[in-house]
């Protein structure tokens, strides 16, 4: 957290700085003494970078609005630089050089007052700022999250960080902040958009309303933020169950919801394994995963991609799937219980749709309580559209010497393939919408392997 | 021990797989844009193929394109822009406002001080302005897709599978097959029918026939008061006609505010638009030169016929997905065919999105906008931000209305504690120096809190006045925040910040 407000005041007297530099502009006297960076400028919209060929001034010359103070070179031509306002050239921090990007620091210029030997020099703040640049977009979120624990950062940090932090409340919330006298208003419950603390949260932290207010509030207006399914009614699929149109036989996407005996509902989705199986045909020895990683990976990205197992439901996902006639039911188990039931590496494809079958074995526990898995693998023939790119897999799996062979051997696959029918059972009180995003994630993973693959 | 070894790096990866989720959605797409890049002149396969090129669609395409996503749009109206550009918004607002500089130029130059005589309305030059300002539109959108590099198909796309669609072309256009990694329906809305009554675009015209009448008529009757047919009402009142708006409703105006709506039959009904509410269409027959309309007031159960020169229908749009094969896809539709998708915009098929009209929500061109932004953020970074409550609701008459976030009785409805401030444009400098000071401003806010909940507005220029409280609401804002920034005067955002004001400690400054 310490760390957080140092970044906090880092950015503030950056701020502060460029303040300066605009107001110099102004000859604003108030912040005289201190020095400005000269940064290498962008003599074109697509300049990136320059050399310094020569420097019109030496250091400790002062300068007029409109003189020439260096000359750059770049890709196009060579072009005078002309400052904008009078100083003094205070120290020249980069004589001559090629490759200069654009933004970097080349000299210290001072206001044409300025007495130099009073001059207090700027820091090279070049490092601290892309430290800032860097670092701001993770840097965002924790400042929201983390409110609560920084009451116990010690006062004095707290205080700086006012100060930077201030210039960010609203209005009305700097105002109470200073009448109540507020010390650490980080340690005011937040309950405005994207964390923002309101003028409410204040008035309930001093007590003017009462503390259940500003959440209860939230609430309700986080309700507005999402759209109303209430009055949407499903249509019935105008086809009976028997009509069901025929597609091409690798992308069977009907669902099928038939309620069981037991309250349980069952999904089924065909999932061809066509291109899994093809894929992991051309592992070699030296590639370091075996096919139980690879189907365990898919089946750990669809849950937690499915939030099947996640704890709190969103709005959104709550009013969808009461639309489609499901309540919610709280699952405690979290995905990282799931310990996938591991085999030796085997370059044995054959045997599939077992390891996926026993993979599944690993669910959750309290999830498999809701959830049930069935197999059945269907042999049929193959729909003859193995046009895999090669060239897709080598890049995939490091190499592309051999892609001859490997076609090759493509080709000597039998012309039938094994087509895997996964049925999700669940109860009837589970998010439904979520299962059906499980089963279609579980689909697209093993249908597309590539991409699962990929980000390993 | 050689099997624990492998156990935990597999473990690891596992977990990995999950933490990374949210991360590897870019990557994903960016192994989808390698996977393009090794068949560069292959199949052609898209990520991208959008389905209508309205609002919408256009944007959606253009934000994908932007992203690095290779996009195709599917548009079959032969130009791009969709209602919104080519028979709605755009076309409408160019009407409203030379009908409204007319009627200005006409009425209301004297006591300004300006005599002007011999003043007429030349139709077919009004008309040639609007088209012309469609066209240039229009056509921009075209260039803009060649900017991003946006492919455009002219054509009716109808899904073939889930990964394919295909596109009969038109004006010449050749037939093609769209093989795509992700799809968004964009096809919008159409003119919602009045049963019984059949729209002939001469006598019986829908909002596309209203804007394009060859002749002013003398009396004609606009059935529905919502925005499109107040609208329409008021550029044809406006340039001579006789209006009388139909509505079924106690009260004109749709879903705005009960105070608002009033103050706006009121000023309204001055302009010279009757307004016969709380009653409906029993029939309509073209007759001759003429419309018959037989309605009933359903108050006293009065029946009433008479003959109206032109009849407009404006009960609303409904969803437009015809042709394109969702119920052959097994896509799940709503009672009203709107395409039920999830919170990132999916259908019950994940990779087919659905965004605008054709879906749930307000069926407004800047929903769509936004939607299809976020639909397409979803698909390439896993991200997307629309806020359903910060969707602003405008009505181009004169005076304009416009409103953010709930209503009076949305807030009376939920039982919530809510106060209001009010601010009659009467009260504000530059409305009245404009001679120009019809309406009110109208802010709710929660009791307690002080919290932003909803702003309407009725009054000059009001659609760009909701901006700013756009902005405030959608940053939570309280009204004593919005009333501690500084406005600039005299202008007419002086009268929300004197709302606020009200609404905030009850007083404002200058009523």
């Amino acid at each position: 957290m310490l760390k957080h407000y140092i970044h906090q005041c880092v950015k503030a007297s950056s701020c502060k700085h460029s303040l300066s530099v605009k107001q110099r502009y102004f000859h604003c006297s108030a912040l005289n003494g201190v020095a400005s960076m000269f940064r290498m400028p962008a003599l074109s919209p697509t300049m990136e970078e320059g050399n310094i060929t020569k420097w019109h001034f030496k250091e400790g010359d002062s300068f007029k609005s409109g003189d020439i103070l260096l000359e750059v070179e770049t890709d196009k031509a060579t072009m005078d630089v002309e400052v904008q306002d009078n100083g003094i050239l205070a120290k020249v921090l980069i004589e001559k050089g090629s490759n200069i990007p654009v933004g970097k620091n080349i000299a210290i210029v001072a206001d044409a007052e300025d007495n130099l030997k009073d001059l207090e020099l700027p820091k090279d703040e070049a490092s601290s700022e892309e430290q800032s640049f860097s670092s701001s977009k993770e840097e965002v979120k924790p400042i929201v999250q983390d409110r609560e624990t920084k009451s116990n950062v010690e006062h004095k940090s707290t205080s700086q960080a006012n100060d930077a932090v201030n210039k960010s409340f609203l209005p009305s919330v700097s105002y109470l902040i200073h009448q109540y006298k507020i010390e650490n208003p980080w340690s005011i419950p937040a309950t405005g958009p994207h964390g923002r603390l309101l003028k409410g949260d204040v008035l309930a932290h001093v007590g003017k309303i009462d503390k259940g207010v500003p959440s209860s509030l939230q609430k309700f207006v986080r309700n507005l933020e999402v759209l109303d399914f209430s009055g949407v009614e499903p249509k019935k699929p105008s086809y009976t169950e028997d009509s069901v149109p025929v597609r091409k036989s690798t992308m069977i996407e009907t669902l099928k919801t038939v309620p069981m005996k037991d309250e349980y509902i069952t999904f089924e989705r065909s999932i061809s394994l066509e291109k899994l199986k093809s894929l992991l045909a051309k592992r070699k020895e030296k590639d370091a995963f075996g096919i139980d990683e690879v189907v365990s990976a898919m089946i750990g990205d669809a849950l937690s991609i499915s939030e099947l197992s996640k704890v709190e439901p969103n709005s959104i996902e709550s009013a969808y799937d009461l639309l489609l006639g499901a309540p919610i039911v709280k699952l405690k188990s979290s995905v990282s219980n799931f310990q996938p039931k591991l085999f030796p590496k085997n370059n044995n494809t054959k045997d599939l749709h077992k390891y996926i079958r026993d993979s599944m074995i690993g669910l959750p526990s309290n999830l498999s309580d809701y959830v049930k898995l069935n197999f059945s693998s269907v042999t049929k023939s193959s729909s003859n559209n193995v046009e895999f790119l090669d060239d897709v897999y080598d890049m995939l799996l490091g190499s592309n010497s051999d892609s001859i062979d490997s076609r090759i051997n493509r080709h000597e696959e039998p012309s039938t393939t094994e087509d895997l029918t996964l049925t999700l059972s669940i109860k009837d009180n589970i998010s439904k919408s979520r299962a059906i995003k499980f089963v279609d994630c579980l689909k697209s993973n093993f249908e597309n392997p590539e991409f699962v693959l990929s980000r390993w | 021990m050689l099997n624990s070894v492998i156990k935990r790096s597999a473990l690891c990866r596992f977990k990995f797989t999950c933490l990374q989720v949210s991360e590897c959605r870019p990557a994903q797409i960016e192994i989808s844009k390698r996977l393009y890049s090794a068949k560069a002149s292959g199949n052609g396969e898209y990520d991208l193929c959008v389905i209508g090129g309205g609002p919408g669609g256009y944007v959606a395409a253009i934000r994908g394109a932007q992203l690095g996503l290779k996009t195709i749009c599917v548009e079959k109206r032969g130009t791009l822009g969709g209602t919104c550009l080519n028979v709605g918004c755009i076309p409408s607002k160019a009407l409203l406002n030379n009908s409204h500089i007319y009627h200005t130029v006409k009425h209301d130059t004297k006591r300004r001080g300006i005599d002007v005589s011999g003043v007429s309305v030349n139709l077919s030059q009004m008309m040639k302005a609007k088209d012309d300002s469609v066209k240039s539109l229009t056509s921009g959108i075209e260039y803009l897709f060649k900017k991003n590099k946006v492919e455009y198909a002219k054509g009716t796309g109808s899904f073939i599978d889930p990964q394919t669609l295909s596109v009969k072309g038109i004006d010449g256009a050749a037939d093609q097959t769209i093989k795509a990694k992700n799809f968004i329906i964009a096809t919008g809305s159409e003119v919602k029918p009045f049963p019984g009554v059949t729209i002939d675009e001469k006598k019986i015209v829908s909002s596309t026939g209203a804007l394009s009448l060859s002749e002013v008529p003398k009396k004609m009757t606009v059935l529905g008061g919502g925005i499109i047919g107040l609208e329409m009402g008021s550029v044809w009142s406006r340039l001579g006609a006789e209006v009388t708006v139909v509505e079924f409703l106690p009260a004109v105006g749709g879903p705005m505010d009960a105070d608002i709506s009033k103050a706006l039959s009121r000023i309204i009904s001055k302009q010279g638009i009757k307004f016969k509410t709380s009653t409906k269409l029993l029939s309509a027959k073209v007759n001759g030169d003429s419309v018959e309309v037989e309605i009933e007031n359903m108050k006293n159960n009065k029946r009433e016929t008479y003959q109206t020169d032109v009849l407009l229908v404006a009960i609303g749009r409904v969803p437009y997905t015809e042709g394109l094969g969702l119920d052959k896809l097994g896509i799940s539709m709503d009672k009203s065919n709107r395409v039920i998708m999830d919170s990132e915009y999916r259908t019950n098929i994940p990779h087919i999105r659905v965004i605008g009209d054709a879906t749930l929500g307000p069926m407004l061109a800047h929903k769509a906008e936004d939607e299809g932004i976020a639909a397409v953020e979803y698909i390439a970074k896993g991200q997307g931000h629309v806020n359903y409550n910060c969707i602003p609701a405008v009505m181009y008459t004169h005076p304009e209305v416009a409103w953010v976030g709930i209503t009076e009785q949305k807030a009376k409805e939920s039982g919530i504690k809510y106060r209001i401030g009010t601010f009659p444009f009467s009260a504000n400098s530059r409305a009245k120096t404009n001679m120009d000071a019809d309406g009110l401003v109208k802010v709710i806010v929660d009791a307690e809190t002080d919290r932003l909940l909803g702003v309407h507005m009725i009054g000059p220029m009001a659609g760009e006045l909701i901006g700013e409280a756009t902005l405030a609401l959608e940053y939570g804002a309280s009204a004593e925040d919005v009333a501690r920034v500084c406005h600039a005067h005299p202008t007419l955002s002086e009268a929300t910040k004197e709302a606020m004001m009200a609404a905030w400690c009850g007083k404002s400054i200058h009523f």
